[in-house]
């Protein structure tokens, strides 16, 4: 009974030893497969040996003798020294009414001499010992930047505390700046990007200073006068509207030498500046200027949200997956790398005090930009209703973790940083921090955000020719 | 025995510190087996580098006719190869924090990204496999080639300024290739094909056709090691036949003048086909000098005479760029005063450029070379930037030597020579005025 006719064994086994060879060679091809012929690239990021020691970014707040707060990023392998600082609210949208331009034409004028130099003897001093010193201003904030070697920190030091204790202002240099403000004015219209770019200022802000030519307004520049940008550096230049931010070969104790000597002098209080928070009716509003023009191009607008607001790393992780990161993003890949109806195609956020906003843009050629326009509309409400996947989630996380360090590159990216952090309170850890709070955004708050944020409540431009 | 041994280990010290101050950027180089030019610049300030991967194929190199295809096929390098399909390339650089670009010159082309350092292998991989492996396809050709029509559209038909100097550069170059514009016209672009681009990536995209540059947290062992991994088993291709490049007519003087509705206010400039590194290696220093002196920040001559003396201009810069494969160009900008005549300024500016050649002594040159040598250590500062400057004076031949002893090279310049060098730019070179007007209203 037990025994089995030898054909049976015979025919049995064959088709499991078919079987397993099978099995067996499958997985080998399945295995070489996954192995050799299909590139792993985590498998190449985890083997590689470089990156695997720690990086310290650490950050000190350090406070003056006469209490001049900055922070500091101690950065030593070349002796080089950066300092960004800003004075807040002292920008363009807080120029009065009747001197608009004026923060930009003292911008331009500081590096025109100070103290006992004048205007050729100060860029001497600068040009001979590679000091880099500038001024900007922006929509907010009055902002001054200054680079030096080690070796001329001292003389660095020296010219910068004159130019905010005594500038010149001498009356030829403000002839030459008010000529060049005027013959900015006249070419600003150059080009269609530029038309665009003032008309939707005005389009979108209306009344409020946003809406403002940054470059001033050409009566009054042909007006102002030396008392008036006197005034302005008195009023605007504060101990208390002051941010600092230094990076590079400088301890603390030079560091706060620094601050004392530059800063130390500057009045405790100036000019109370109010700008009022933008009000902008997004109510689907939208423009079109007929223009000249190889490409039409769009600007569109809708709410954003400010640094410190809950919505914002959600909405930065949305803007990014939907357009902020290149080829990748669902704009390009839709409508450039599927379509080629493109060159550009993007969306960004910006971060203005009074009126924080999601921005996008396109151009395309006048036969293809309805099309364009029509897909990219699609393409926001698609997110707004939609949302992302988790993969796209998992990828933009990857990218703006793993291309934290990159910021830090130049030493002046570096004091700059550290003057937003303290702008915009992001707390003395924020480099340690700042990935978590990349890692901590869900899905689902990247989908509220979309939702929230990528609507019909948008305010949009085009400029070009329409058929 | 002793003493002498520590007193010559001293000298030695010493003339290392000598050698490494005097090296712009520290960079060492190496070639792999295949041809490959491999530079590294150590920057250890940061966990990140900068990739980048220098083809020596630009523009100038494209067939008549068949203008922006060295730029079409930089497009093209991120639409795939048979390992890596579509866009696969793109993700997987951005799903690893990289800054990835690329661009096409008159002389090179560059594909680079800025990683962390923990990326570069992948960084390396990709680069390598589409240094062998481009895969195109006829959706993909086409799709890119619309893309590029619309690229030259917004850079230039949107941008009068850009507009205006791409003609100034066909007058002045004439027959030379460095006329034709990078992105190609429009028609040009129109009738380039898959297989042009196929033909121009055999013959050009090979190693022993480029410059590596990795710049960063890297030291050179490494770096050897890494290059030989990914780029070694990378098989040299022998190298299309360079176009042969004209010579220039050294008398020719032209004068081109352009109004247009939309400009706002008048440009002039002046443009030099002058001396490059491959022409007078040694004349590009003279040249150097030249420019810091005349016209290089607002304390140049040029800047006191027209701007604060003259009051015929409202700013004014020259520039000199010798890293070119074939000439160099040395240029004059000028922004008028208003209200002024073009050829008013024009002769205000021939009169003050005598004026100013005049006047060059060995105290002004000293005080030029000041100038110019006193923000060396800046260089050593972002990789980025490092690795672009090198990378591309590699790649328009300048050999790395000379690369590092560039501030050495202009310690030597005397004055006579920055003289006879102007003398001979002036005077004996290919050169065009240009003017470029507001359409004065009817």
């Amino acid at each position: 009974m037990a025994h089995r006719p030898l054909y049976r064994q015979r025919s049995g086994f064959p088709w499991l030893k078919i079987l397993i060879a099978i099995a067996v060679v499958g997985y080998a091809l399945y295995w070489a497969y996954g192995h050799l012929l299909v590139f792993n690239p985590q498998e190449i990021v985890e083997k590689s040996e470089l990156g695997r020691k720690n990086f310290e970014t650490k950050v000190v707040e350090i406070v003056s003798p006469k209490g001049i707060k900055a922070y500091l990023f101690k950065e030593t392998t070349n002796p080089i020294v950066s300092v960004n600082f800003l004075f807040k609210n002292a920008g363009i949208a807080s120029d009065d009414q009747n001197e608009s331009g004026i923060s930009n034409m003292v911008a331009a004028l500081l590096t025109e001499g100070a103290g006992n130099y004048d205007s050729q003897s100060f860029k001497e001093q600068l040009e001979s010992r590679a000091i880099g010193m500038s001024f900007s201003s922006g929509k907010d904030d009055f902002t001054g930047s200054l680079v030096t070697t080690k070796e001329h920190l001292k003389t660095a030091l020296t010219l910068l505390k004159s130019v905010l204790e005594a500038p010149r202002f001498d009356e030829a240099d403000i002839k030459i700046a008010k000529a060049r403000m005027l013959e900015v004015l006249k070419r600003q219209k150059e080009q269609p990007t530029q038309v665009l770019a003032l008309d939707f200022a005005k389009f979108l802000y209306g009344e409020h200073p946003y809406s403002r030519n940054p470059a001033g307004d050409a009566k009054v520049i042909a007006n102002l006068s030396r008392q008036q940008l006197q005034n302005f550096v008195k009023d605007n230049f504060n101990r208390n509207n002051l941010v600092v931010g230094i990076a590079g070969d400088i301890n603390e104790i030079e560091a706060k030498v620094f601050l004392d000597e530059v800063f130390g002098n500057l009045p405790e209080y100036g000019r109370l500046n109010f700008v009022r928070n933008a009000d902008i009716n997004f109510d689907g509003r939208s423009k079109d200027i007929k223009h000249p023009a190889g490409q039409n191009i769009a600007a569109i607008a809708a709410k954003g949200a400010a640094r410190k607001d809950e919505d914002f790393y959600p909405l930065f992780i949305a803007n990014h997956i939907f357009g902020g990161s290149g080829l990748s993003s669902r704009l390009s890949q839709a409508i450039r790398e599927k379509e080629g109806l493109t060159y550009s195609i993007y969306s960004y956020l910006s971060l203005a005090d009074k009126a924080p906003l999601l921005n996008a843009g396109f151009s395309s050629t006048p036969d293809n930009f309805a099309k364009v326009v029509e897909m990219f509309n699609q393409e926001w409400l698609k997110f707004g209703e939609k949302g992302a996947s988790q993969k796209e989630l998992d990828k933009a996380k990857n990218y703006l973790i793993s291309s934290y360090n990159l910021r830090f590159a130049g030493i002046d990216n570096i004091s700059e940083m550290l003057v937003y952090m303290q702008k915009d309170n992001l707390g003395l850890d924020f480099l340690q921090k700042r990935n978590d709070y990349v890692r901590q955004v869900s899905l689902e708050d990247v989908n509220k955000a979309a939702k929230k944020f990528f609507n019909k409540q948008i305010v949009a431009e085009n400029i070009g020719s329409f058929q | 025995m002793k003493k002498i041994a520590s007193c010559l280990i001293i000298g030695f010290l010493l003339f290392k510190i000598g050698i490494a101050e005097a090296k712009l950027f520290g960079g060492e180089e190496f070639f792999l087996d295949n041809g490959m030019q491999v530079i590294v610049v150590p920057n250890h300030k940061a966990p990140i580098i900068k990739h980048m991967v220098f083809y020596k194929v630009g523009s100038i190199d494209e067939p008549l006719g068949k203008g922006g295809l060295a730029h079409l096929l930089e497009h093209l390098m991120f639409r795939g190869t048979s390992k890596i399909k579509g866009n696969r390339l793109n993700e997987l650089l951005e799903e690893n924090g990289a800054e990835s670009n690329a661009f096409t010159a008159t002389d090179m082309t560059a594909y680079h990204q800025a990683l962390d350092i923990s990326r570069l292998e992948l960084a390396m991989f990709l680069e390598a496999d589409r240094m062998q492996n481009l895969k195109l396809t006829p959706k993909d050709f086409e799709l890119e080639r619309g893309i590029v029509y619309q690229e030259r559209k917004q850079m230039v038909e949107n941008n009068p300024l850009y507009y205006f100097n791409e003609s100034l550069r066909r007058v002045l170059w004439q027959n030379h290739p460095y006329s034709r514009p990078i992105t190609g016209t429009v028609e040009e672009i129109n009738s380039l094909t898959l297989e042009d681009a196929q033909n121009f990536y055999n013959k050009y995209y090979a190693p022993n056709n480029a410059v590596l540059v990795l710049s960063g947290d890297i030291d050179v062992p490494t770096a050897k090691e890494l290059a030989q991994k990914y780029y070694g088993n990378v098989k040299a291709r022998e190298i299309g036949k360079r176009v042969e490049l004209p010579k220039l007519e050294d008398t020719m003087k032209a004068r081109l003048e352009m109004s247009r509705e939309q400009i706002g206010g008048m440009r002039l400039s002046k443009a030099y086909a002058a001396p490059s590194y491959n022409h007078n290696p040694e004349d590009i220093y003279n040249l150097e000098i030249l420019s810091g002196y005349l016209g290089e920040g607002e304390t140049s001559k040029l800047y006191k005479k027209l701007v604060l003396e003259q009051k015929t201009a409202l700013a004014v810069s020259t520039s000199y760029d010798a890293n070119s494969r074939s000439y160099g160009t040395f240029t004059i900008s000028v922004i008028p005063a208003p209200g002024l005549d073009a050829d008013k300024v024009l002769a205000s500016l021939d009169a003050m450029v005598n004026e100013a050649l005049q006047e060059i002594n060995i105290d002004e040159v000293e005080k030029v070379k000041g100038k110019m040598l006193a923000g060396l250590v800046y260089l050593k500062d972002n990789p980025n930037d490092a690795a672009y400057l090198v990378g591309s004076a590699a790649a328009s031949g300048m050999k790395l030597a000379d690369i590092e002893m560039q501030a050495e090279k202009l310690k030597q310049v005397d004055y006579q020579g920055v003289k006879k060098a102007a003398e001979r730019l002036f005077e004996n070179s290919p050169q065009v005025v240009g003017i470029l007007k507001p359409k004065e209203s009817k």
